[in-house]
């Protein structure tokens, strides 16, 4: 069983809240507010007196294989037993809602170099799934009357963060073309040239989601999050929020980042070939230098719509507001409209045009 | 000994023949020092130029000259006309190579039928033919037809005229009456119940849309191309219906694969009315029925088109036209609609995360490797659809065409 960390309040013993509106945490039960660094030697103090309870079960045995990606807790302010997944880091009890932080999670070398605390509430994250619906075209309205917002969750997010230097060394074909004629032809002079390119560019904090959890293209569509509000990681933050610790580890998210960066850095050199009317990649090699990693935990709002039994999710940037979500689209609809209206619309200007030549 | 009866042989037979191809021609009408037309080609021009002379009385002088000996080169084209000819009705061209330039004389011209706009087809009709020998035959044709139709006769010119700009040759074309009927079988191949159905059907055409749509077949452009010896009998033959000649004229030249050709040419509001994809879609259909030698499908289909176009309002092509072009543009209009429902992207590039002022160029080398010029010749002789391109006739009018060749 892992350890469990809550940030319960030094006046009520309530569990506190990191609150998005004053950046600090808050206990939702007596209003008293307490800065994080004074919240964190308040624990220290009081870790001594912490009374661990535990609970000998008494049902039947987990078969082998059962528990497999599964983690169990005890919730340290009612005693109940929190099944989660072997990721999550942080949740609520299910029994008596506080807020938990699997303190094992992000402990050592597991822990983040950084957090972006969350700037927007989960208020902000249901307003901007209204808008985000607002003046969309071919929307089935069944889904617009009958959709279910089934779950709206704050989420921190594992990202790897890569920087380094991209050394670039490319050949372009480059052609200029020069025309002109004469009363019987007509000419075309191409003249290429063999350029060559090589240098360095600089790429910092490039992210690659670090969780299976999360589809990577929904958490590359809410960038870019702004690192200079990143805060050095502390468990305080996650209070109230859900969190996972990475399933990816820092070698499978190096070729994504890899792929980001080398697209760039030869789009950067390509850009150097310049007063020519064609540029043509002949080849093109990068290597990385000076390359260095960080772990970060960015916020996501995740907001969840069930219609017709299916789940369509949807993301929102914790931080700056970001909205994407794919929305059920009447594609066949859109298409017969857009045939048939606008051969309609043809079919109405010859009409006009006949009675206006007739007259 | 055998050496001095040899070279006397060979002497001989170089006299007899320079006497034998002398004889052919009684006088000298091309002058070529440049050598620029072969023996056989002068031989024959001087014999076109002959007979010219013979039936009109008119010698035609053509002279490519590459130095006027110090004199101006109308002075050179007077001075020409009393040295090769003793006929007193003349016409004296001059083409300066070097300088680049066209001059003439008229001589006489009892008849007044070397006009400017006269003059100035037998230019065109040089200037357009690629080879020299093409040139000076479209030239003598030209004037042939000039002197065949003195309807279309101006008042003589006096004396010489420079005119070394091309635009100076486009003149006022003096309407001609038509004479000859809207369908012209010169080469013979359509039968004569045909012929009769198809001109009734040619006239009435003309009088119900006023718009001349007519039908000339021949196996000789004269020398000319296609496009130029169809402008030139729609003008010079006073084709076009009321004071905008409005018309087209369909000319086809029967004969084997690949020789086969056909120019539609339309004036005034013809050329609105039959546009290119017309024009190219009358030839498209025609062209089986011609290849089958069915010429009474062939231009009955000719007709057929015609009179769809000619029919009030707009064409029912037209109905398909925008119908597709509406249905093409509501779809780019829903597609991205649509488009808008999806935001999930994947992120390729990290330029975004790019530092700032990070980028070096160590090295920059921009090498030459190679040139080449492409040359393309300016009118296609595919047996597509020529150039949709209004052009100027030989006559200076405005002309719109398209032809093929299979």
């Amino acid at each position: 069983m892992s350890t469990l960390l809550e940030q319960k309040c030094p006046c009520c013993g309530g569990a506190v809240e990191f609150n998005v509106g004053a950046q600090r945490l808050k206990c939702p039960y007596c209003d008293a507010e307490f800065d994080i660094a004074a919240m964190q030697q308040a624990e220290d103090f009081a870790a001594n007196t912490v009374e661990q309870i535990n609970w000998n079960s008494q049902g039947s045995q987990w078969g082998a294989g059962e528990t497999d990606g599964m983690s169990v807790y005890a919730c340290k302010s009612c005693g109940g037993e929190i099944v989660a997944d072997a990721t999550t880091g942080a949740t609520s009890c299910p029994y008596c809602g506080n807020q938990v932080v699997m303190q094992g999670q992000f402990s050592g070398a597991l822990k983040p170099d950084l957090v972006i605390p969350f700037k927007l509430d989960k208020k902000a994250a249901k307003e901007a799934l209204k808008k985000h619906f607002k003046g969309k075209k071919f929307v089935p309205k069944a889904f617009l009357a009958e959709n279910k917002l089934d779950e709206v969750k704050g989420v921190y997010v594992p990202h790897w963060l890569f920087s380094c230097d991209a050394v670039v060394n490319a050949t372009y074909q480059a052609e200029k073309y020069k025309h002109w004629s004469d009363s019987k032809n007509e000419y075309t002079e191409t003249t290429a040239y063999n350029v060559y390119r090589s240098g360095s560019i600089g790429f910092d904090n490039v992210p690659v989601d670090g969780s299976t959890k999360m589809p990577d293209d929904l958490m590359e569509s809410i960038e870019p999050f702004n690192l200079n509000e990143a805060v050095p990681f502390n468990t305080a933050y996650l209070a109230g929020y859900l969190a996972d610790k990475y399933d990816v580890d820092v070698d499978q998210s190096m070729n994504r980042a890899n792929e980001r960066i080398q697209a760039s850095a030869l789009n950067a050199f390509e850009d150097t070939v310049d007063g020519y009317d064609s540029v043509s990649p002949i080849q093109a090699a990068m290597q990385v230098a000076n390359g260095s990693y960080k772990y970060a935990l960015y916020p996501v709002w995740i907001l969840n719509v069930k219609w017709k039994g299916q789940n369509h999710t949807f993301a929102m940037n914790g931080q700056t507001g970001k909205f994407v979500g794919n929305i059920p689209t009447e594609e066949k609809k859109a298409k017969l409209i857009g045939g048939l209206g606008g051969a309609a619309v043809g079919a109405l200007i010859y009409i006009i045009i006949n009675i206006i030549s007739s007259l | 000994m055998t050496k001095k009866i040899f070279a006397i042989l060979v002497a001989v037979m170089v006299c007899l023949s320079m006497a034998l191809s002398a004889s052919a021609y009684t006088s000298q009408y091309v002058y070529d020092p440049e050598y620029n037309l072969s023996d056989s080609e002068l031989h024959e021009l001087n014999n076109y130029a002959a007979s010219i002379e013979n039936e009109s009385g008119y010698a035609l002088i053509f002279c490519i000259i590459s130095d006027n000996g110090g004199m101006t080169n109308e002075e050179y084209a007077e001075e020409a006309y009393y040295s090769y000819t003793d006929s007193k009705n003349a016409v004296v061209f001059v083409h300066n190579e070097t300088e680049k330039v066209y001059n003439y004389y008229i001589a006489g011209d009892e008849k007044g039928i070397f006009s400017e706009a006269v003059i100035n087809a037998m230019k065109t009709a040089y200037d357009t033919n690629e080879s020299y020998y093409g040139g000076i035959m479209g030239f003598y044709a030209a004037a042939e037809t000039a002197l065949e139709a003195p309807a279309y006769n101006t008042a003589p010119i006096g004396g010489n005229a420079v005119t070394n700009a091309p635009d100076s040759y486009v003149t006022e074309f003096e309407k001609v009456e038509r004479t000859l009927p809207l369908v012209v079988d010169q080469a013979n191949i359509i039968s004569d119940d045909v012929e009769a159905e198809l001109l009734a059907r040619c006239e009435t055409i003309a009088a119900e849309y006023e718009m001349e749509v007519a039908i000339h077949t021949t196996y000789d452009f004269g020398g000319l191309i296609a496009e130029a010896y169809a402008d030139d009998y729609y003008d010079f033959n006073g084709y076009g219906y009321g004071e905008n000649d409005d018309g087209m004229l369909v000319v086809y030249k029967p004969g084997e694969e690949g020789e086969r050709e056909i120019y539609i040419t339309t004036h005034g509001n013809g050329s609105s009315v039959f546009f290119q994809g017309i024009r190219e879609g009358i030839i498209t259909d025609m062209k089986d029925y011609l290849i089958a030698e069915d010429y009474e499908k062939a231009f009955n289909t000719y007709l057929n088109r015609a009179e769809e176009q000619l029919k009030p309002g707009t064409p029912v092509i037209w109905l398909f036209v925008l119908a597709v072009v509406g249905a093409v543009v509501g779809l780019l209009i829903t597609g991205s609609m649509t488009s808008k429902n999806k935001s999930v992207v994947a992120q390729n590039h990290a330029k975004v995360y790019t530092r700032q002022g990070s980028m070096v160029v160590t090295g920059a080398q921009d090498v030459y490797a190679y040139s080449f010029v492409d040359t393309k010749p300016k009118q296609s002789s595919s047996d597509s659809g020529d150039d949709d391109s209004t052009h100027t006739s030989s006559s200076g009018r405005t002309h719109s065409g398209s032809g093929a060749k299979f």
